[in-house]
């Protein structure tokens, strides 16, 4: 019996969710590797993603990316690498399913960006360090240019509400009307959007942060001041002790971003 | 947080390359038990059973249609009864009947459950007891094997070769209602005590999960079921028609040779110390008094009758049974209360305690089951019917029944049962304002009795005197009333009880 058989047959037997169909279609994309072992090993995890819904489909995720997109990258790589570059691209993903999904689904966006699958570590280092790892505090000196960004790309209907920020570069936004959220990570090449189902626990240092006010069409942040011409009323504002800012509009679905020294 | 370490420990996980080279995979952790759960019920409903209606609905609801076409829609989740209580039942290790014609996957439903509880097939097979005219004690529970039998001295000496049956956790009765009475009573001994016994040696069936058939009543039993056997069934559910939708399903189940209960993932299947810690996470689950309240309320309106006696504590239909009478004969105009009004007038019976330990012990599993950290009015309204299925008569001759619009509740006793719950919650709210006032006026007069001085005690004895008078006068004799009259009667006998014994000192 083949590889393929017999993790086919091992597949219905054990988990609930196996699809027989997807497995042979992604098994094609194992033809592509020419070192038996890792052939065999990427049938093997290919097998337990799809039991475990990681690998479905619609065709998202980290190991969808990692063991599927990047199939020919893999080849690259010196044959007694492969089978351990996948066993840590399992890991990886296994882990961060249970890191808060904003962390998740920012992983995945910086994955896209990656050049080098060697490099694999040192790029989400790279990645991951300027949004959870604290800063030096902010002098708040300027400039600061507030720059609107769309959620509506994530959630159509997203009304923004109030801030809660949950890591030290990473906002919560509630909807206003809806019991919905979405994660804001404000990272040094620009924010980017991503849904949350459940808002996690505030970031107990966010405090140090001086308040934010906004009036008259301008953002006040300790000594600094901005004018944010397109914005009236505000519905909530939030300044991050990194000198990052976020603000909501009364009558938008935009939030304005921006940070300074 | 450093991000070195933390994008370190994402890469260690249970994936590790042996030193030939291959991959290992240790295994997975553990899913919650819950989930496993609704796991094994999507797993059931879409290979095995593909029952047609999500009848157990949750969330706001909103209804289109009118007249004979109503259509209830909600925006929460949808389950089907006939799968979901044979689920909660194998976690609650309860006592539950299916009934409906046959074919309908009855036995199917039951055998699954036994397949989840983790025992081999052909052990489920052989430990299914199908009832028939013919059935005796010793094929039901077993017995001594002759040579033991005739070279006994003693009764100890006796060994009794018990049915394996008797002691797996699920237990499979079917067509319970073509099972001979005189069996039928070792059957309810083994349901009701948890035991049986033959020539003094004794077997105790542990903690189960029970599942009896019947045909509905077209199909037919060939003997009637001993009312105490009924009454120790918890919950009924009735057979929903298969899915004609479904029909390709079962088409390629047929051609391809597919069968269900042989391709039960292994993953669904729990360990008995799943079983229990289930069953231990499902009795955590509180009740809040909110929803208690509301219950303790529905079920004080099914067992009044003002006109069953004069005497306030002796007003419930079990008098009227005791006596030999049926509500109906009561039940009539001579009884000032509104019949389209009092819920009372609708049943024929009231409610057993063990029907209400039944309701919540189901209740706490349907929450534990939906992932709620308590149950709600909506696990409530949702079992009720199930659990009061065969348990709650309607007067017939109600005259609510008598109109046109309320007929068909005779027919569907479901849906009459669930109206009836709807009822209760409303006339619970219009009764509130009232009930308040009392229950404030009572707990004024609750206090500890031993602390009061001789005039205190007087004094509180002649408020609650009064309470009781002026409930009696001002109010229509209800059944919340009622209910309240025997609670504060109840307190008035406390405090003349110790005014007796101080007195006696």
């Amino acid at each position: 019996m083949t590889d393929r058989t017999s993790l086919s047959a091992e597949g219905a037997r054990r988990f609930a969710r196996w699809d027989d169909a997807l497995f042979h279609a992604l098994s094609e994309t194992a033809s592509a590797l020419t070192a038996p072992a890792t052939r065999a090993a990427w049938l093997r995890l290919a097998a337990e993603g799809i039991g475990l819904e990681r690998l479905t489909p619609s065709g998202t995720g980290v190991l969808q990316h990692l063991l599927v997109e990047r199939v020919g990258a893999l080849q690259t790589l010196p044959a007694r690498e492969q089978v351990r570059w996948l066993a840590r691209a399992w890991n990886l993903a296994e882990s961060l399913a249970t890191e808060p999904e904003w962390l998740e689904a920012y992983v995945l966006a910086s994955l896209h960006g990656m050049d080098d699958i060697a490099r694999i570590e040192e790029h989400l280092v790279a990645r991951v360090s300027p949004v959870i790892e604290p800063t030096r505090p902010a002098r708040w000196s300027g400039p600061l240019a507030m720059l609107p960004v769309d959620p509506r790309g994530v959630d159509a209907d997203f009304l923004p509400g109030d801030f809660e920020p949950i890591a030290p570069r990473v906002v919560a936004v509630r909807d206003r009307l809806r019991d919905v959220s979405l994660a804001l990570v404000l990272a040094s090449d620009g924010c980017r959007i991503f849904p949350l189902r459940q808002v996690p626990a505030r970031w107990s240092a966010a405090d140090a942060a001086p308040t934010a006010r906004f009036d008259e069409g301008r953002l006040t942040v300790a000594s600094l001041t901005a004018p944010v011409a397109t914005v009236r009323r505000a519905q909530a504002v939030c300044a991050m002790p990194s000198g990052a800012v976020v603000l909501a509009a009364t009558d938008s679905q935009f939030v304005w971003v921006g940070s300074s020294p | 947080m450093n991000a070195g370490e933390l994008v370190g420990s994402w890469f260690r996980g249970r994936a590790t390359v042996r030193a030939d080279g291959a991959i290992d995979l240790a295994p997975a952790p553990p899913r919650a038990l819950s989930e496993k759960l609704r796991a094994a019920y999507s797993w059931i409903l879409e290979n095995a059973i593909h029952a047609a209606s999500a009848d157990l609905r949750f969330g706001p609801p909103t209804t289109i249609g009118e007249g004979d076409l109503r259509i209830e829609l909600t925006t929460g989740p949808g389950w089907s009864s006939f799968l979901l209580l044979p689920l909660l039942n194998l976690v609650v290790c309860r006592r539950l009947l299916f009934v409906g014609a046959p074919g309908r996957g009855k036995t199917s439903v039951a055998t699954f459950m036994a397949l989840l509880a983790g025992s081999p097939r052909d052990e489920v097979h052989r430990g299914i007891q199908r009832g028939h005219p013919q059935l005796t004690h010793a094929d039901l529970l077993g017995a001594p094997l002759p040579a033991e039998l005739v070279a006994a001295r003693r009764p100890e000496d006796i060994h009794v070769s018990w049915r394996r049956w008797i002691t797996q956790r699920v237990k499979i009765v079917d067509e319970y209602n073509r099972i001979p009475t005189k069996t039928q009573s070792a059957l309810l001994s083994l349901m009701a005590e948890g035991r049986a016994e033959i020539f003094e040696q004794v077997i105790s069936v542990g903690r189960s999960a029970w599942f009896l058939t019947a045909n509905d009543d077209l199909g037919g039993g060939t003997f009637p079921v001993i009312e105490a056997l009924r009454d120790r069934i918890d919950v009924t559910v009735r057979c929903t028609p298969f899915d004609t939708a479904q029909l390709d399903a079962l088409r390629a189940r047929l051609e391809r040779g597919i069968d269900p209960e042989a391709t039960l993932p292994a993953e669904l299947v729990f360990t008995p110390e799943e079983l229990d810690a289930m069953y231990d996470a499902v009795l955590a689950v509180p009740v809040p008094d909110g929803v208690q309240s509301a219950l303790t309320f529905f079920l004080g309106q099914l067992d009044f009758c003002r006109r069953a006696s004069s005497r306030l504590e002796y007003m419930n239909k079990d008098t009227l049974h005791v006596a030999g009478k049926r509500l109906a004969q009561v039940c009539n105009e001579d009884c000032p209360l509104d019949k389209d009004v009092q819920l009372c007038t609708q049943t024929e019976n009231g409610v057993s305690a063990r029907a209400w330990q039944s309701l919540l012990h189901f209740a706490k599993a349907l929450a534990w089951f939906r992932g709620a950290a308590e149950v709600s009015m909506e696990d409530i309204a949702a079992l009720l019917p199930w659990v009061l299925h065969e348990k709650l008569q309607p007067n017939a001759h109600s005259a609510f029944f008598q109109k046109p619009e309320n007929q068909v509740h005779l027919i569907d006793r479901a849906t009459w049962i669930r109206a009836l719950f709807d009822r209760a919650v409303a006339l619970q709210a219009s009764w509130q304002k009232q009930s308040q006032a009392i229950a404030q006026e009572r707990s004024a007069l609750s206090g500890p009795i031993d602390a009061l001085s001789s005039s205190e005690l007087h004094a509180r004895r002649d408020r609650l005197r009064v309470m009781l008078e002026t409930l009696a006068r001002r109010h229509e004799l209800n059944a919340p009333l009622h209910a309240e009259l025997l609670r504060v009667r109840a307190l008035l006998d406390r405090h003349e009880v110790a005014i007796a014994t101080r007195r006696a000192r």
